[in-house]
């Protein structure tokens, strides 16, 4: 009986294997979306957390300074002094490595590297992965002709063997060094963590960084029978340590990239949440129609005495094997989407946060089950109101179409009222003063929800408005099309709640892009007063290890001194711990050229600069106050070589460098209080050059050109001289890199929301098919079928994009101010423009006339005679 | 005492460093790990890496100067300080030590010249330092040996003339202050673990100069010798300790010192070396360079009189016998566990007794060298090494 | 005798593909109804009353043999012909009404009208007079789903009839309906038919609607038979 249940019931889908794979491919797409950004965000994570363990090894505890790392002689008393044997000095930072004379790749296409200068003498106990056994090392080379070894693939891809000279560029400046051994990694692990390694003496990174005396750090490995009480064995050290030097865990380094990363990542899985989400409509679309074309089917069952539990169990079975084929599909999809998307994310991640090189992808286990649970839960999830809906059965034979259309029409205001609600209910989790993110996406997620939910009421009154229209444009035939509209509600409400959920997508996501944009550029244009910058590519790279100078005073003299030049500013950019933990410090020299490249957001700029330039306040930015939580006139200390000192918060401006944010001090108290006078970057204003009336007094290209020359030419090295509008141009060539992700998901959403609308109104044609019928007996030609069904498909098209440029703009709003203010911090302003917002409504009218092309010519080959027949 | 000391360190130090380093098989307290086995020989026949030109050789006899030549002598490939001595516990406890430093050059001199372009750092070198320290507790728990390596810059390890010391991290040796005799007093601290030592070591006898005034051959290629000097009977007091437990000493250390950059020929596998002092006041320094058959390729020792007078082992007739056998139960390698030294010339016939069977040092190389006592003709006690014996039993 | 015939059938043969088994429907079925006749078909459920309709009205082709309709070869029209035709010349009158639910009964009443292109002033007042006639001139605003089921039929009588077609096809009009109700449809059909002086073709099971014929067939191994007077007394009647 029950195999005889089964079958009868679940004829429709065999009947009807394409709406069954409708909602497979849903499911899937939603759930290869979910696992591919999990797995490329993870393997980017992994990738910093192994090649970040490949240079910690064993070690339990780093010995780390500021930016200038720790004095090189703490070693000595460490190791001589204290007799402290488990330390290892190392000497670590970021270089760029020219690709060999042997190399295919351009000879442009530089990579970076980290170079790790070790002492081969202490560090028995603490890097393992290099294993030697495996390897050939020459001692003398690395010792003495400052050899440099690297893992056989990077080698491999570099085109150089032992022997030769690899050209890499250290604090903009080249050097040749020799390769002198070669380490093969076994794993994956090892590939991951020897993928951007070169290691080489510590004598060797030392001299190349420019260290001086110091050293970046010392690596500690207390010993296992001191490792229950740390601290006992640590104190001695800790007596020891000169200000500005503690001792950190290494896992706060893996846990800073991730904390770094954290705002950044929520917002890919939001968005990846966002297309299972599409999907899931897609399974109720299709379960309820499942139901709904079932229902006399299913009556009878009932009448035949199969109990409602048995029939709601049915409809959830069904979505769990829809929920489960999806998974399967989705999964390997997932994992290979996961590989696509990975050098994007990595490139977002090397953008903005840090240097990661990915070259192992693996998804782990726990994603791709979780992403089998969301796609089975959000199928049992979605078939739940269908279920139900099926369990109310009466055990009639059949019930009228339009009694239960009559019945949707009644429960309209209901539904409004509980999309009412839940859009209440994530306007108070977005309204609420919480800053927590989880919050937010949940608070944007019931928006989004209960704005789906409004969907049957204002499709209602659109419907209503363009109803004449179209009877107006094509008579009786357009009236017929728009009121199938509205009188098929239960199956077209679902299919524009899906379109005009995945196209809101879009025009949250554009407008979010766009006001970003127009932000930061508007932002860069007012703070990039000057025509040349003058920095090192280290500077451009390094975040967490030590920026060595680029430059110095007297290359600012040579500078001041090139025919052109009227003004040079100066900035150090360094790295200092403070009361909040460590932060980036801009030391800058703004006397010569004022302050108007930054814009303060609090503070009145008539006491704020006067008072920063007094040397006893700091300026913040606004991603620095929002992270730390601080105030205006409230206090920052910061560990300098001679002690903490306290500064007040004088005023908080706008930057969108870095998310992390940063702190202004003038270069006048930073050299006082560092006793470094080094220089990270230097702006170059020239002379005007204006002959006759400059109305523009930008310089001419020619003259910028001249002036870079004549500044390379004096100052050598690799360092970069860039305009104002280049810098620029780049700047906004990375912001866009980063949303190249988002972009990716963004489609993918459209194509759920595509096979979503593709198997709704291919499930209504099919049950449309008598109607049609009897319209091509009265003398509707195929032509004029095909007309109604896509005059049909455009309308809810039109509905759906009508409906999700207000709901979209909802969503970006709902992204700029809530959602980036509580991940970043940044103040955005919202643009508008007219572009997204028609784009939107011409994808969504696309989207479902191309969804209706299949139906239209299935109609319209259907014989009437065939369609007429009936059951 | 010469040729034993291994005169191509790098190959050495190639292996151990780098399998040490990053293996990371051995944990910082020095625990004993499988070492790579080297091949003793294939290092002494001065493969080195880089070779041994732009290095210094020691051609002829010079003056040796003092204290300039306590210090280091960077244009030779490879020098060391040797320390080993005999010593007792008031209730008659023996106990034997040995702490060395060995200095090898990566790069010859020339190299710092070819390197002057680019920036320095103070933590670059081309010298490696490596020590070596035991303890033999004789009458209790026995042999413990262990390794440590540096380079010589940042302060971590390095020797200096004046004052005179020679350290790698905390293993130190130096001169503390004058001698009520005369002379200077050095005070030799190590500590590895739960053992350690800190001992005060007198002048003792005048300097004894090797060879040729100091030229001690090895070979018969010109440059196929050292400088060599000793002091071959240090009186010393202080502080030994083993497994925790602090022991009261006293007794004579001798000192060796020597400087060179090639010894071997390439058919020796190894050396038989005995430093000892004798009870009627007199020490022999005794080498015998052996062939990979077993037979003696050279020969070579310096007597001192007990007044302080020294000259050359007259060695004519000389046999070093072979008496019965050690095998390590760790390498497999098989020792003699004695010998019977016959010197007609100089009128000695002496057996020659290892204090402990086990005082094998398992590093970076393996070589026996322990603390031993002499019988027959004449009685004392010393030093003695014997490296190579693994070559011999499976020649290769 | 009689004129030109206004539908003849030649030869008309259909079969359907049913599994590995062939069911014939029609077979060298031959027909001859001349202009204003109205021609009942009787026959068991499934003896080729529907098919016969749809090859009349072009729906369907023939496998073999022709339907000319007014001295237009049907079969060798082309559909988009086909339909066209259908559309000015043809009206329907289903068992099940098939009138669309999302149109008023004004807007079901009119759509073949304007799907003729023919909805002009005059046609629209002669669509709502044959409204008026069926009696339901009232409910011209109502949605389908608002009348009963005699009422539907009744709208969809006047629907077949709104665009003034030449031939009115019935497919068991009175199929789903009560006896009374099905009769006064009958009547209606009837009466409108004649009065209006189309021609009717209706396929029924039932022998009591053959009292208003003016020729009965029957569908006999796929062939129609005429019967004689004798043979349709009703037995109630008897």
């Amino acid at each position: 009986m029950r195999r005889l249940l089964i079958k009868a019931a679940t004829g429709h889908f065999r009947k009807h294997p394409l709406q069954a794979a409708f909602s497979v491919i849903g499911v899937a797409l939603g759930v290869a979306v979910f696992v591919g950004i999990e797995g490329a965000n993870g393997s980017a994570l992994r990738a910093f957390d192994v090649s970040t363990r490949a240079v910690t090894g064993r070690t339990t505890h780093h010995i780390v300074g500021e930016s200038l790392g720790v004095p090189g002689d703490l070693y000595r008393v460490l190791r001589i002094e204290l007799g402290i044997r488990w330390s290892a000095p190392v000497v670590e930072g970021f270089v760029f490595v020219m690709p060999g004379p042997r190399s295919p790749s351009p000879a442009g296409a530089r990579r970076r590297f980290r170079l790790l200068g070790v002492d081969l003498f202490a560090e028995s106990s603490f890097r393992d992965q290099l294993d030697p056994r495996t390897s050939s090392i020459d001692l003398a080379g690395l010792m003495t002709r400052s050899g440099i070894s690297l893992s056989g693939p990077s080698a491999r891809e570099l085109s150089v063997e032992p022997g030769d000279f690899l050209r890499v560029v250290v604090a903009g400046h080249p050097h040749q060094l020799e390769v002198v051994g070669l380490f093969e990694p076994q794993n994956d692990f090892e590939r991951q963590a020897s993928a951007d390694l070169l290691v080489t003496d510590i004598g060797t990174a030392q001299a190349l960084f420019g260290l001086g005396a110091g050293i970046s750090r010392i690596d500690l490995v207390v010993p296992p029978d001191l490792r229950d009480e740390p601290e006992t064995a640590l104190r001695p050290i800790r007596d020891a340590l000169p200000p500005g030097v503690s001792i950190v865990r290494p896992e706060q380094r893996s846990a800073a990239a991730e904390q770094m990363t954290r705002a950044f990542r929520l917002n890919l899985r939001a968005l990846s949440l966002l297309a299972l989400l599409c999907g899931a409509f897609l399974i109720y679309n299709t379960m309820t129609f499942a139901v709904v074309q079932r229902r006399p089917t299913l009556g009878i069952l009932r009448a035949l005495g199969a109990t409602s539990r048995e029939l709601f169990a049915i409809v959830l079975v069904e979505a769990a094997i829809v929920g489960a084929l999806g998974s399967a599909l989705g999964v390997p999809i997932g994992s290979a989407l996961a590989r696509i998307l990975v050098d994007r994310v990595a490139q977002t991640v090397n953008d903005l946060y840090f240097t990661v090189t990915v070259s192992v992808v693996s998804v782990p286990l726990s994603v791709l089950a979780a992403g089998v649970i969301l796609g089975i839960g959000a199928a049992l999830v979605a078939a739940f109101g269908p279920a139900a809906e099926a369990l109310r059965t009466e055990p009639r034979s059949a019930l009228d179409r339009a009694e239960l259309e009559g019945r949707l029409h009644r429960a309209v205001p209901l539904v409004t009222a509980i999309g009412l609600a839940l859009a209440a209910a994530g306007s108070a989790c977005l309204l609420l003063p919480l800053t927590d993110l989880v919050s937010s996406f949940m608070g944007l997620f019931l928006v989004l929800l209960g704005l789906a939910c409004l969907t049957p009421a204002t499709t209602l009154l659109l419907m209503g408005v363009l109803t004449p229209v179209a009877g107006g444009l094509f008579g009786t035939l357009g009236r017929f099309s728009a009121r199938s509209v509205v009188a098929a509600l239960s199956r077209t409400g679902v299919a524009i709640a899906a379109l005009m959920m995945a196209v809101a997508v879009t025009v949250g996501v554009d407008v979010m892009i766009q006001s970003f944009r127009g932000t930061v550029d508007r932002w860069l244009s007012n703070s990039l007063p000057a025509d040349l910058y003058v920095t090192s590519p280290q500077a451009l790279v390094d975040r967490f290890s030590a920026t060595p100078a680029a430059l110095d005073d007297a290359d600012v003299a040579v500078l001041r001194g090139l025919k052109g030049v009227d003004r040079v500013t100066t900035v150090r950019s360094v790295r200092v711990n403070s009361s909040v933990g460590p932060v980036q410090l801009l030391a800058h020299d703004l006397v010569e050229i004022g302050h108007t490249a930054f814009r303060l957001k609090d503070g009145d700029p008539a006491q704020a600069w006067p008072a920063y330039e007094r040397g006893d306040s700091v300026l913040i930015s606004e991603p620095f106050a929002f992270r730390h939580r601080l105030d205006l006139g409230e206090s920052l200390s910061l560990e300098t070589p001679s002690g903490v000192r306290s500064f007040r918060v004088a005023g908080i401006f706008y930057d969108y460098a870095t998310e992390e944010g940063t702190v202004l001090l003038t270069q006048k108290m930073y050299r006082e209080l560092w006793s470094d006078r080094g220089i990270t970057a230097a702006a170059l204003y020239l002379r005007e050059t204006s002959q006759d009336i400059a109305v523009d007094s930008a310089p001419s290209d020619a003259e910028l050109e001249r002036v870079k020359s004549a500044a390379e030419a004096a100052l050598g090295g690799e360092l970069v001289i860039r305009s104002n509008g280049l810098l620029r141009e780049q700047s906004l060539r990375v912001f866009d890199r980063t949303f190249v992700v988002t972009g990716v998901l963004r489609l993918l959403a459209v194509l759920v929301a595509f096979v979503g609308v593709l198997a709704a109104l291919t499930a209504l044609q099919l049950e449309r098919g008598r109607e049609l019928g009897v319209l091509r007996a009265l003398g509707l030609t195929p032509r004029e079928v095909w007309t109604l069904v896509t005059t049909q498909t455009g309308l809810i098209g039109l509905v759906a994009g009508l409906l999700a440029i207000p709901v979209g703009l909802v969503m970006s709003a709902i992204m700029i101010h809530v959602i980036n203010r509580r991940s970043f911090g940044w103040s955005l302003e919202m643009t508008i423009s007219a572009q997204p917002l028609v784009a939107a409504l011409a994808l969504s009218i696309g989207a479902a006339l191309l969804a209706g092309l299949f139906p239209a010519y299935k109609m319209s080959r259907t014989s009437p005679a065939e369609a007429l027949r009936g059951e | 005492m010469t040729a034993r000391r291994p005169v191509s360190l790098p190959p050495l130090l190639l292996a151990a460093v780098g399998w040490a380093v990053l293996a990371g098989c051995s944990p910082p307290s020095g625990d004993l790990r499988e070492p790579q086995r080297l091949s003793v020989a294939a290092g002494l026949g001065g493969q080195g890496a880089g070779g041994l030109a732009g290095f210094e050789r020691a051609l002829e006899a010079r003056a040796l100067e003092f204290p300039q030549d306590h210090g280091p002598h960077p244009s030779f490939k490879t020098e060391w300080w040797y320390w080993i001595g005999n010593l007792t516990t008031a209730e008659g406890r023996r106990f034997g030590y040995q702490l060395t430093f060995f200095r090898s050059a990566l790069a010859p001199p020339t190299a710092d010249s070819a390197n002057a372009a680019r920036p320095a750092s103070n933590w670059a070198t081309r010298d490696l330092y490596m020590a070596h320290f035991a303890v033999s507790d004789i009458d209790g728990s026995g042999f413990r040996s262990f390794e440590r390596f540096s380079r010589g810059a940042a302060g971590l390890a390095g020797a200096k003339a004046e004052p005179f010391r020679v350290w790698l991290e905390d293993w130190n040796a130096g001169a503390a202050r004058l001698a009520d005799a005369g002379g200077e007093e050095w005070l030799l601290e190590a500590r590895e673990a739960n053992t350690s030592v800190a001992l005060t070591l007198a002048p003792g006898k005048p300097r004894v100069l090797h060879g040729d005034r100091g030229l001690s051959r090895k070979g018969d290629l010109p440059g196929a010798a050292s400088y060599y000097y000793s002091h071959t009977r240090m009186p010393t007091r202080g502080r030994i300790t083993v497994d925790g437990e602090a022991f009261e000493v006293r007794g004579e250390s001798w000192f060796d010192r020597e400087w060179s950059t090639s010894l071997l020929a390439a058919d020796e596998v190894g050396w038989d070396w005995l430093g000892a002092r004798l009870d009627d006041g007199r020490e022999v320094m005794l080498f015998r360079l052996r062939r990979r058959d077993g037979s003696s390729a050279r020969v070579d020792g310096t007597l001192v009189e007990a007044g302080g007078d020294f000259r050359p082992l007259r060695t004519s007739g000389f046999s070093l016998e072979a008496e019965g056998s050690w095998t390590s139960p760790e390498t497999g390698i098989v020792y003699p566990s004695g010998f019977l030294l016959e010197l007609p010339e100089e009128g000695l016939a002496v057996t020659v007794r290892p204090l402990l069977s086990d005082q094998e040092l398992r590093h970076s190389f393996i070589y026996w060298e322990g603390a031993v006592e002499l019988t027959g003709s004449a009685a004392g006690t010393g030093y003695l090494e014997m490296t190579g014996y693994g070559e011999t039993a499976s020649p290769r | 005798m009689r004129g030109d015939p206004f539908i003849e059938l030649l030869e008309l043969s259909k079969s359907y593909q049913e599994g590995d088994r062939t069911h014939v429907v029609l077979d060298r079925a031959t027909l001859a109804i001349d202009p204003g006749e109205l021609v009942v078909l009787l026959g068991r459920s499934g003896s080729g009353k529907t098919t016969l309709l749809n090859l009349v009205s072009g729906i369907d082709l023939p496998d073999e043999g022709g339907v000319v309709v007014d001295g237009v070869s049907l079969h060798e029209l082309s559909e988009r012909e086909r339909t066209l035709f259908r559309r000015h010349r043809i009206g329907f009158v289903f068992q099940f009404f098939n009138l669309l639910p999302t149109l008023t009964v004004e807007e079901n009443l009119l759509l073949p009208l304007e799907l003729s292109g023919r909805l002009g002033k005059q046609e629209r007042e002669r669509a709502l007079e044959l409204l008026d006639r069926v009696g339901l001139g009232a409910r011209r605003a109502s949605f389908p789903e608002r009348l009963s089921g005699g009422e539907r039929q009744r709208v969809a009588i006047a629907r077949a009839l709104a665009h003034d077609p030449d031939l009115l096809l019935a497919d068991e009009p009175t199929g789903n309906l009560d006896a009374d109700t099905g009769r006064e449809v009958l009547d209606l059909i009837d009466s409108m038919t004649r009065q209006e002086g189309k021609t009717l073709v209706m396929a029924t099971h039932s022998r009591e609607v053959a009292h208003v014929a003016d020729r009965v067939f029957r569908l006999d191994h796929g062939r129609p038979v005429e019967l004689s007077d004798i043979d349709l007394v009703p037995p109630a009647r008897q």
